[in-house]
C-alpha cells in the first residue's frame, strides 16, 4: 500500500481540478483511502497508471446487477466497523421461491412481495429481489417461474447450466445473478450473457481458488457464496472474508458475499450486522421483514451524519383542539425518544419539530439553532394555530431559560416541560389540564 | 484462517454462587463469537415488583395476573440464566411502597428462586441512592448484580456493593469517554473493574440502536486493544426498550421479533448480558446463542 505522498509523486501536480478535487494532493489522499478511482485523473501517464492502479483499486469491488435502468449496487465497503467511517451499500434482500410451487400460488406470492412496503423515517423500501431455485430439476418449470418474476431483479439457482441458459434468454431487461457452478463453461457463459455469477464453496480457500480462476479469465464481476452450516460458521466465514479483503488486500476475496438465512430471523440479522451483500430469506411475513428492514436501515445509516427528521408538526395519537403541544428539535434520536414517551403517556398530542440541523436539544440551544425565533417560526409555519384553541406550548425543561423571550415573540404561553424525555408521561399527566 | 491476537481481554464476571446457581460471562479474547470455545453471553428475564396499568398490553397478559413471588416462579420456569428483579414501586411518583417495604419484599422474593439475581431500582437517581443500599444489604453475600449506578449516585452504591460482595451496573448515556470516566470513578472507590458492568443506555431497533451498536463495538475493541478501564462486560435492557416501541404495541409477535433482533444486534456488537421481558424471545435467543457458541444442549453455564 502506498501512502498519499508516494501517490502524489506520480501525479501530474498541475492542480487542474478535472478530478473534482482542489489539488493533486487532495486527490492523492482520497486515492490512498481508496475513496476514488485513478481514472478520474485524465492526464496521468501510462507509467504512473501501471504503478498506481494496483494500489488505488478499492479493496472490495462494487458489484452492480438487476434491472438495466435501475441497478442494485452491493459491496464496495472499506471498513470492518461502521464507526470507522460508514458502510456504503446495504445488503439486498432476496426472497426465495421454489419452481415446484404451483403457478397460482407463485403469482400470489410475487404479488405479495411486489405490494409490500416498508416505511422508515422519510424513505420507503421494498423487497429488492427474488431468488428462484430449480428444485423441480425441470428446465421448463424453472423458465416459467422466471418468466413470472422477471420484473424483479433475479437470483437464478440451478446446477444445470442449460437450465440457467434457457432462463437467461427470457430476461431482456436485466442482468441477473446466477448461482450453480464455477467451471470454465459457467464463467464463459457469465461473460457472454452479461450475468453476475455467484462463486460458491464450502470454505474460503475453495472460494478464493475459484474466484482467482474466474479473474484469470477476465471476469471481475462476481459475488461469493460461502455455504455455511449455522450462524457461528456464517459469522466466522464472512468476518474472515471481509478482514482478508479489507485489511490484507486479498484480491480473490474482494467481492460482496451472499448469506442464506432461510427462515431464521436471527441469522438474517447476523448477516445484516456482519457482512452479507445479498441475504436470501424464506419469508413474506411483514412482521418478520419489518424488523430486518429496520435493522439494515439503522446499521447502514452514516454515523458521520446525524439522522434528521423533517421539521414539521407531527400528530401523536388522535390530537384535537385541547391537546397538548410540545416542541423539540429535528435530531431523529431526540424525536424518537420524545414521541415514544408521549405515546406511553396515552395523551394524544401535537409535536412540533424545529429546523435545528439535526442537533439534540442542548446542542441546538448552545449553537443558537433552538431559540425563541426558531420556535416562533416553526409555530407560524405550521398550522398549529388552527388546530388547537389554546395557546400553550411545552418546551424541554433543559432550555427553561427560553420562556420569557419565546412568550414575547410568539404570543404563546410557555410551560416548562420535564428535563428528561422519560419524565414526559408524568409531566403530561400532572400538568396538562384540559381547560 | 488467520487468528487475530489481541493484547487485551474482556474481564470475566460471575454472578451467584453459594446456595445459588452460579453463572459466568465475559473473559473474551476475540471479537464476539469469533473464537472457539466462546463463553456464552447470558440471558436474563426481568420480573417487576408491580405491573402498572400502562405497561405493554401483551406483557401484562403474561405477567399481570399473579403477584411478584408467583411471577418470579413463572419466570424461573422458562430457565433463564438469571433473573432481573426490578423494584419500581418505590418510585417517588408512584409512591406505592417505601424503600423499607421493597427491602421486605426482596427478603421473601429472593428465596423463591435459586437463580442468580440482578437487582435494579426504580430509575430515579435520588431514590435509588436510598433504595438500592437496602436491597444490597438483603442480598449480602449472595453475589448479586446491582443497578443502576449513575454519575450522581455511584459512590454510595459502589461502597454498598463492596461491603456486601456484589457487582454494579454503571450507566452512562451513549458515550465511550463518559463510560470510561464512570468506570474509573467507581474503580477508585475500591470496587474492582471485574465487578463493574457497563450499560451505555439501550436503544431499541428503529429508535437509535445504531448508536448503541457502535458504542458497544468501540468498547469491545478498546478492551481487546488493552484499555483496562473499558474492559468491563456490558449489559443491555433490551426488553424494556423493545416493548416501549410503537411496533410492540401493535402486535405481540412483532414485539417479540423486535426484542429478538434488538438483542442480536447488541450481541453481535459485544454485549454479554441481555435482559428480556418476553419468555418467547428468551427461547428463540437461547437457540441462536447455542449455535453461536457451539454449546451442546444440556450443558451448563459453568
Amino acid at each position: 500500500m502506498l501512502t498519499s505522498l508516494q501517490i502524489y509523486n506520480h501525479l501530474p501536480k498541475t492542480n487542474c481540478r478535472k478530478c473534482n478535487f482542489p489539488t493533486c494532493l487532495a486527490f492523492a489522499m482520497a486515492l490512498a483511502q481508496r475513496r476514488v478511482s485513478l481514472d478520474k485523473c485524465p492526464d496521468i501517464s501510462e507509467e504512473a497508471k501501471r504503478l498506481l492502479s494496483e494500489s488505488s483499486r478499492p479493496p472490495m469491488k462494487t458489484i452492480k446487477f438487476g434491472m438495466k435502468d435501475n441497478k442494485i449496487e452491493i459491496g464496495g465497503e472499506v471498513v470492518l466497523f461502521r464507526h470507522e467511517k460508514t458502510f456504503y451499500h446495504q445488503p439486498a434482500f432476496a426472497v426465495l421461491l421454489s419452481d415446484t410451487t404451483p403457478g397460482e400460488e407463485l403469482k400470489e406470492t410475487i404479488k405479495t412481495i411486489k405490494d409490500m412496503k416498508f416505511e422508515l423515517i422519510d424513505k420507503t423500501f421494498k423487497v429488492d429481489m427474488i431468488a428462484i431455485k430449480n428444485d423441480s430439476k425441470d428446465p421448463d418449470a424453472f423458465v416459467q417461474c422466471v418468466h413470472l418474476a422477471q420484473n424483479f431483479p433475479l437470483l437464478l439457482i440451478s446446477e444445470n447450466l442449460d437450465t440457467i441458459r434457457k432462463a437467461r434468454d427470457v430476461l431482456k431487461n436485466q442482468m441477473p445473478v446466477i448461482l450453480g457452478g464455477s467451471s470454465e463453461e459457467w464463467i464463459k457463459f457469465a461473460i457472454e450473457s452479461d450475468s453476475v455469477p455467484a462463486i460458491k464453496g464450502r470454505s474460503l480457500d475453495e472460494i478464493a481458488a475459484k474466484s482467482g480462476q474466474a479473474q484469470s479469465h477476465g471476469l471481475n464481476n462476481i459475488i461469493l457464496y460461502p455455504e455455511v452450516l449455522n450462524i457461528k460458521e456464517a459469522l466466522m466465514t464472512l468476518s474472515q472474508s471481509w478482514k482478508l479483503a479489507l485489511e490484507n488486500n486479498y484480491r480473490a476475496l474482494g467481492f460482496p458475499l451472499i448469506g442464506r438465512a432461510g427462515k431464521d430471523l436471527a441469522l438474517a440479522a447476523n448477516f445484516i450486522c456482519k457482512y452479507a451483500g445479498i441475504i436470501i430469506l424464506e419469508t413474506t411475513d411483514y412482521q418478520e421483514l419489518l424488523p430486518l428492514f429496520t435493522l439494515r436501515f439503522n446499521i447502514y445509516s452514516d454515523p458521520r451524519k446525524p439522522l434528521m427528521m423533517e421539521p414539521k408538526l407531527y400528530e401523536i395519537g388522535k390530537p384535537g383542539k385541547d391537546s397538548p403541544v410540545l416542541v423539540t428539535t429535528n435530531f431523529a434520536l431526540t424525536f424518537y425518544m420524545v414521541r415514544s414517551e408521549v405515546e406511553a403517556s396515552h395523551i394524544s398530542s401535537y409535536l412540533l419539530v424545529t429546523e435545528s440541523d439535526g442537533l439534540s436539544v442542548l446542542s441546538a440551544w448552545a449553537a443558537d439553532k433552538f431559540n425563541a425565533e426558531v420556535i416562533t417560526r416553526s409555530i407560524k409555519n405550521s398550522d398549529i394555530e388552527k388546530k388547537v384553541k389554546h395557546r400553550k406550548i411545552i418546551i424541554p425543561g433543559c432550555v427553561a431559560s427560553l420562556k420569557a423571550k419565546l412568550e414575547d415573540e410568539s404570543g404563546w404561553k410557555v410551560l416548562i416541560g420535564s428535563g428528561e424525555a422519560p419524565l414526559i408521561p408524568q409531566f403530561l399527566k400532572r400538568h396538562w389540564k384540559q381547560d | 484462517m488467520i487468528r487475530e491476537e489481541y493484547q487485551g481481554k474482556v474481564s470475566a464476571l460471575n454472578i451467584g454462587g453459594g446456595k445459588r446457581k452460579k453463572v459466568v460471562c465475559g473473559g473474551h479474547t476475540s471479537l464476539p463469537f469469533l473464537s472457539t470455545p466462546y463463553q456464552r453471553p447470558l440471558l436474563a428475564l426481568e420480573v417487576r415488583d408491580v405491573i402498572l396499568p400502562d405497561h405493554n398490553q401483551y406483557l401484562k397478559k403474561i405477567w399481570a395476573e399473579e403477584n411478584f413471588l408467583s411471577r418470579i416462579k413463572k419466570a424461573e420456569s422458562y430457565s433463564p440464566d438469571l433473573l432481573c428483579l426490578r423494584f419500581i414501586s418505590a418510585d417517588p411518583d408512584l409512591n406505592i411502597a417505601t424503600e423499607e417495604q421493597s427491602a421486605e419484599l426482596l427478603k421473601k422474593a429472593k428465596d423463591v428462586t435459586d437463580l442468580p439475581l440482578i437487582i435494579t431500582g426504580c430509575g430515579d437517581d435520588t431514590k435509588d441512592e436510598e433504595l438500592l443500599p437496602l436491597l444490597s444489604d438483603v442480598m449480602k453475600g449472595e453475589n448479586a448484580l446491582l443497578g443502576v449506578a449513575t454519575e450522581e449516585n455511584y459512590r454510595i452504591l459502589a461502597v454498598s456493593c463492596l461491603a456486601n460482595g456484589h457487582s454494579l451496573i454503571a450507566e452512562t448515556p451513549l458515550d465511550v469517554n463518559l463510560a470510561k470516566q464512570l468506570n474509573i470513578l467507581i474503580h477508585n472507590t475500591g470496587l474492582p473493574l471485574e465487578k463493574i458492568v457497563m450499560h451505555h443506555a439501550t436503544a431499541a431497533l428503529g429508535y437509535g440502536i445504531e448508536y448503541c451498536y457502535s458504542i458497544i463495538e468501540k468498547c469491545r475493541l478498546a478492551a481487546l486493544g488493552g484499555d483496562r478501564m473499558l474492559s468491563s462486560v456490558m449489559l443491555n435492557f433490551v426488553g424494556q426498550e423493545s416493548w416501549k416501541t410503537r411496533e410492540a404495541h401493535k402486535s405481540e409477535n412483532l414485539g417479540i421479533n423486535w426484542e429478538v433482533i434488538t438483542a442480536i444486534a447488541c450481541l453481535e456488537a459485544g454485549t454479554d448480558i441481555i435482559v428480556l421481558d418476553h419468555p418467547e424471545s428468551l427461547i428463540r435467543l437461547r437457540t441462536s446463542l447455542r449455535s453461536l457458541t457451539n454449546e451442546r444442549i444440556g450443558s451448563t453455564n459453568q
